[in-house]
């Protein structure tokens, strides 16, 4: 395919749209050239995505298998494959987005995207109203623009791709690479391109994206959206950016983010990438996010291959978008963070390298950021907001933070990557981090991840931004601490880590509405398989719900991003904006809380697995305990507040303390002041989960350090972000605000805010509202789950604490009391410790030894449910001569003591 | 409940009715023990003023009154002396095969039943049934159900203790006879040539102990505090077998003082342990091993232990071997 030609097509595409962007995009094109030309030759090379795959597959077949992993993977590999598309396609992907969305299309594209697959009919109302708010007014500029920041998002996608795909074919076999990428693209775009194209369809012709791409799932659409996609420029857009998403996630997988990723992402990769095309190609929000998620990518990308990394950051866009799909929620989620990302970068600048990253990929991409922040501003509203806010209010901070990121470059990319991929799905990062390559990877799978939850919802990516900041404070955090936060991250992650982030992502993706959860969700689905978005979707609540909790008590344990996905979900729903400011400030909070609240849990599980486990076991417990928890927790969490960073943490507790609340307002008012508590609590595990999973080391120590360190950062940054920040900002502001003066009371004001903000927010926003009520929805489940977890892990605490004044009560009253016997514990000394009986005086210790229809076993039965005056009456029914009982044994069944 | 004080202490047993232990007697803290009014489960024998009918729960009113009587009235007088008929069982169908334990019997029938043979043909003791059955020569036997839920030796036996130690001929020192039910059942598994030594504190259920045995030969009532065995050395002889189910909290250290009077060496000890009056806060099973150790420490050694679930609750029985030989045999 000669670049020329694909340049043609493209602009002749974008002509029927829009001239102006034609015009735009014929401009670009020579630039891109070269890129373009590479990618082509890829593309043609491999044109059978899976093909590509394979090659890529060596490394990306072993991510592959990781699904997960695949995100950053796939990122890194669709980088290379992406960028090919993207340049080509990624043009008329941005026309078509831009041709339906054209102004939100770049940002909010991807959430109305997600929303509508998701959501449907809920995320086409979200998407419409945000998109016509953020987007119009953002887009505004990008008018002529829209399709100039698709298009710039798309080259710059694309280029990012290049970048990537340059950096990675450095770094790995360029050929491999191109083709990898191409492949994953392909692959991905299969899938993605499906999805994609479906996706750009589905932006445009919105019908084709959802009947394609929702049906089909991915797989089938993938086919033929990768040969529509190269046709559709729009397609290859979105199958630039589902391919980008795609190979993040295999890079995440994989953990070794870049090359293994590449290859990886290929396959599973690819898969995902279809997955969360299809899903995201559902959701223009893919488009959108992909535009986000290239703006993200790009930052990572530049940091690595410096080339283009906008590229990098499309195609991860596109490929968390994919994968998340379902993932919209989980892609937003992602795409969120990335979002976040990039507006921390703006806010987040001390959080995260990748945020500056993402924001000098966003000067460059500019235009993406632009829309993006006009995007956000509406759709993303919040994400907009926060990126803009960072942007705009951060302007000086961000350009600090910017240059340290950039400075930090390629550390920064990792952190961002690590963030990012933190945030998405830390696990994600944190393998992709292990690899120096692969941070870039990594990155790319984040802001995939980042984008793709940012696209369906707004709001989720507000909250996923949130999330995705809390993610990314907390590798950053770690990071900065540690100096490598990605790495670290990765490491305590570990693949496992990344894998269940993976999960999470995949599950996240069904359940829109868990939006970060079902992007962890969606990750897992991913992984086990790609298709398994197209299910996730209707399953995905399923999933969601079931993975929700699982998810979201492992996600915490994972990666904070899951965590703070599942906070920002809840949260980011109400809270959405606040979730951002939060989110840097409130990941950091909320790892306080969790310290606190998570001692108990850490404890259980140091690391981030065991954690996981525990958070399971935790949501498994009662909801009463729970409740108890809670006001403990509670209780825990105000001291907190009382910190510094406690503000911050208490932001974000009340943030989640909001999303809680508002569910728990659904499900009862009156529990509203235990729900915060409860929310705190459990935003506070999963923080302490993602603190653990980060540091997996150190985790309370680490925690405890990250928790007092970034919230004073981010108190600060948090602080001025949050000030200048995010749209959301009111709400988030009024937050932060309240958190600073008391956490409790912020907590307990901001439920009330974020109530109301919510409410506001489903107005004003349709997008956001319909994404939050479509969180709502499915958030009752996760709600109740996160509740249930966050009541779990507060109810741990709160049980534990009582259980040890308990023992002390008891020590102390049994010590007082007479007692004749005065330990419970039988000494097995004297019986020689053979027969187990010894501690059980039970009928059925001792009914082993009976043989079948046991005389006593009637009697058993009847007096197994009676107690005091039942049993004596019982009894004595039992002792008339009337009693049968059926047949008498007469074998010894005696405790034999030794001799 | 008064039980420790007094009753160790004074000699006369004085005390208010804590005051000596009556082993089954009003003082037990066995729910069924309880004196008094209570008019226990166990038949209204030591029910207070139930009367002493021997009637079991239903008793009272009916059956005749307290004392005297110990007639075969027991269990229903509508159905008048019929008793050989009682209930189901009976006759033809009814197959009796002796139990592991010699002198007990097992009845199968359409529904099993533990059972001993009646020494006192035609009466019943507490208003238990009782099966004929021909015997091979067309002499006809007679035995009586006995309830696992009435008697913890019983109990003991449904589920699977290997030795009871109590045997035809054997000498048995029952400690907490209470009314008698068990003891007449022991009466009748040592048969004539054995030998049971009935030593209740509780005078109410003293009665009905002393009414059975006027019909048992075999059975001596004693009515004393089995916290002070000297008080009845004079009646009781060495005995191979001692069985307590007084359910006090320092039942270890009475059955080690009855046996240290009158269990012959080599002899066996089996004890009814209630985890709740010996320690009612205490895990059941910590409680048994805490038993178990005090004989231990009494030149008791344990030798098999069982649960008495589910015919009592935190109940189990203890089977030991008194100053066992070095040899270790077993009696």
């Amino acid at each position: 395919m000669d670049s020329a030609a694909v340049h043609n097509l493209v602009a002749d595409y974008l002509a029927t749209y829009n001239k102006g962007i034609a015009a735009e995009f014929k401009k670009l094109a020579p630039s891109n050239a070269s890129k373009t030309h590479q990618l082509t030759r890829i593309i043609s090379s491999s044109p059978l995505a899976k093909k590509p795959v394979g090659d890529s597959s060596s490394d990306d077949e072993s991510e592959d298998e990781k699904p997960k992993v695949a995100v950053k993977p796939l990122v890194a590999a669709k980088p290379v494959v992406v960028s090919p598309l993207a340049k080509s396609t990624s043009t008329p992907a941005v026309k078509a987005p831009a041709a339906k969305k054209p102004e939100s299309s770049s940002d909010s594209s991807d959430d109305d995207e997600p929303a509508p697959k998701k959501v449907n009919g809920v995320a086409n109302k979200a998407v419409s109203t945000p998109l016509g708010k953020a987007t119009v007014t953002p887009v505004a500029k990008p008018a002529a623009t829209p399709i100039k920041k698709t298009n710039d998002s798309s080259s710059e996608s694309s280029d990012d791709d290049e970048p990537a795909a340059k950096s990675k074919a450095p770094t790995g076999t360029p050929a491999k690479q191109s083709p990898v990428k191409a492949v994953p693209a392909v692959a991905a775009k299969k899938p993605a391109p499906s999805s994609s194209d479906s996706s750009s369809e589905d932006d445009a012709p919105a019908p084709k994206a959802k009947s394609a791409s929702t049906p089909v799932a991915k797989p089938a659409v993938t086919p033929a959206a990768k040969p529509a996609t190269t046709p559709i420029k729009k397609k290859v857009e979105s199958s630039s950016e589902s391919s980008d998403d795609d190979e993040p996630a295999p890079k995440k997988v994989n953990g070794v983010a870049g090359k293994a990723v590449a290859t990886p992402v290929g396959k599973s990769a690819v898969a995902p990438a279809a997955g969360k095309t299809a899903t995201t190609s559902p959701s223009k929000k893919k488009a959108d996010s992909s535009s986000e998620s290239s703006d993200d990518d790009e930052p990572v990308a530049k940091p690595k291959p410096t080339s283009v990394p906008v590229k990098p950051s499309p195609v991860k866009a596109a490929p968390a978008v994919s994968a998340k799909k379902p993932p919209a929620s989980s892609s937003s989620d992602s795409s969120s963070e990335e979002e976040a990302t990039a507006g921390k970068v703006k806010a987040v600048p001390a959080k995260t390298a990748s945020t500056p990253l993402a924001k000098p990929t966003v000067a460059a991409v500019v235009a993406k950021p632009a829309a993006v922040l006009t995007k956000k501003k509406e759709s993303s509203s919040e994400s907009s907001s926060d990126d803009e806010p960072a942007t705009q209010a951060k302007a000086a901070p961000v350009p600090a933070k910017q240059s340290p990121v950039k400075s930090a470059a390629a550390v920064a990319v990792k952190k961002p990557a690590s963030s990012s991929s933190g945030s998405s799905s830390e696990d994600d990062a944190p393998a992709p981090k292990a690899k120096s390559a692969s941070t870039p990877v990594a990155k790319p799978a984040v802001a995939p991840a980042a984008k793709p939850a940012t696209p369906p919802i707004k709001k989720k990516v507000e909250s996923s931004s949130e999330s995705s900041d809390d993610d990314e404070p907390a590798p950053e955090a770690p990071k900065k601490v540690n100096g490598v936060a990605g790495k670290a991250v990765a490491t305590p992650v570990g693949k496992s880590a990344v894998a269940p982030a993976a999960g999470k992502t995949a599950t996240t993706s069904p359940s829109k509405k868990k939006a970060d959860s079902s992007s962890e969700s969606s990750d897992d689905d991913d992984k086990p398989a790609v298709k398994p978005k197209a299910a996730v979707v209707p399953p995905a609540k399923q999933a969601a719900v079931m993975a929700g909790p699982a998810v979201v008590a492992k996600k915490p344990a994972c990666s904070s991003s899951e965590s703070s996905s599942e906070d920002d979900a809840p949260a980011g729903k109400f809270k959405a904006a606040p979730a951002k400011v939060i989110v840097s400030a409130a990941v950091k909070t909320a790892t306080p809380p969790k310290a606190a609240a998570a001692p108990v849990v850490k404890k259980s599980a140091a690391k981030s697995s065991s954690e996981d486990e525990s958070s399971d076991d935790n949501l498994a417990k009662p909801k009463l305990p729970a409740k108890k928890a809670v006001t403990v927790v509670a209780g825990k969490l105000i001291p907190k507040p009382a910190t510094p960073g406690a503000a911050d943490s208490s932001s974000e507790d009340s943030s989640d303390g909001e999303d809680f609340d508002a569910a728990l307002k659904k499900k009862a008012a009156a529990a509203a002041k235990v729900a915060p508590a409860v929310v705190g609590k459990a935003a506070a595990g999963p923080a302490a989960v993602k603190k653990v999973s980060k540091k997996s080391s150190s985790e309370e120590s680490s925690d405890d350090e990250a928790q007092p360190e970034p919230p004073a950062k981010k108190a600060n940054t948090a602080a001025a972000a949050a000030a200048a920040a995010k749209p959301a900002a009111v709400v988030k502001r009024g937050h932060v605000s309240s958190s600073s003066d008391s956490d409790a009371s912020s907590s307990d004001g901001k439920k009330p805010k974020l109530f109301s903000a919510q409410p506001k927010k489903q107005k004003t926003d349709s997008p956001a509202a319909v994404v939050v009520n479509g969180h709502n929805g499915t958030t009752p489940e996760v709600n109740g789950a996160e509740e249930e977890a966050v009541n779990d892990c507060g109810g741990n605490a709160a049980e534990e604490g009582e259980q040890f004044l308990q023992q002390v009560g008891l020590q102390k009253r049994r010590s007082s009391p007479f007692r004749r016997v005065k330990s419970d514990v039988v000494n097995t000394e004297l019986f020689g410790g053979s027969d187990s009986r010894i501690y059980d005086n039970s009928y059925n210790a001792f009914r082993d030894g009976m043989g079948d229809g046991d005389w006593g076993d009637k009697a058993a039965s009847d007096f197994r449910t009676v107690k005091g005056k039942n049993f004596r009456h019982e009894k004595t029914k039992k002792k008339r001569g009337s009693y049968k009982g059926g047949k008498i044994s007469t074998g010894v069944n005696s405790i034999k003591f030794a001799d | 409940m008064g039980f420790d004080r007094p009753a160790r202490g004074g000699f006369g047993g004085a005390g208010g009715r804590g005051g000596g232990f009556s082993p089954r007697g009003g003082t037990d803290f066995k729910p069924r023990g309880g004196g008094g009014f209570r008019g226990g489960d166990r038949g209204g024998g030591r029910g207070g003023f139930r009367g002493g009918d021997r009637g079991g729960g239903r008793g009272g009113f009916r059956g005749g009154d307290r004392g005297g009587r110990g007639g075969p009235r027991g269990r229903g007088a509508p159905r008048g002396r019929g008793g050989a008929r009682g209930g189901m069982r009976g006759g033809k169908t009814v197959v009796v095969e002796p139990h592991r334990h010699a002198g007990i019997f097992v009845s199968r029938g359409k529904e099993d039943a533990l059972c001993t043979i009646n020494s006192t043909p035609g009466d019943s003791v507490y208003g238990e049934k009782r099966i004929s059955v021909e015997g091979a020569e067309g002499t006809k036997v007679e035995y009586r159900i006995w309830n696992p839920f009435r008697s913890k030796l019983a109990a003991a036996i449904m589920a699977g203790i290997e030795h009871i130690w109590i045997q035809p001929k054997s000498k048995v020192l029952y400690l907490g006879a209470a009314s008698g039910t068990t003891v007449s059942h022991v009466s009748d598994i040592v048969g004539p040539e054995g030998l049971v030594y009935a030593v209740e504190f509780s005078h109410r259920s003293g009665r009905d102990l002393i009414n059975a045995a006027k019909k048992r030969t075999n059975i001596v009532p004693i009515i004393e505090d089995a916290r002070h065995p000297q008080k009845y050395r004079m009646i009781v002889d060495m005995v191979d077998v001692i069985f307590a189910d007084v359910a006090q909290p320092d039942q270890a250290r009475i059955v080690a003082l009855n046996a240290h009077h009158y269990l012959k060496n080599g002899g066996h000890v089996v004890i009814s342990i209630k985890a709740n009056c010996i320690d009612s806060t205490a895990k059941p099973e910590a409680v048994f091993a805490e038993e178990v150790k005090k004989l231990q420490s009494e030149k008791i050694k344990p030798l098999e232990q069982i649960t008495l679930e589910p015919y009592e609750r935190d109940h189990a029985v203890v089977s030991g071997h008194y100053r066992a030989p070095l040899g270790g045999k077993k009696a």
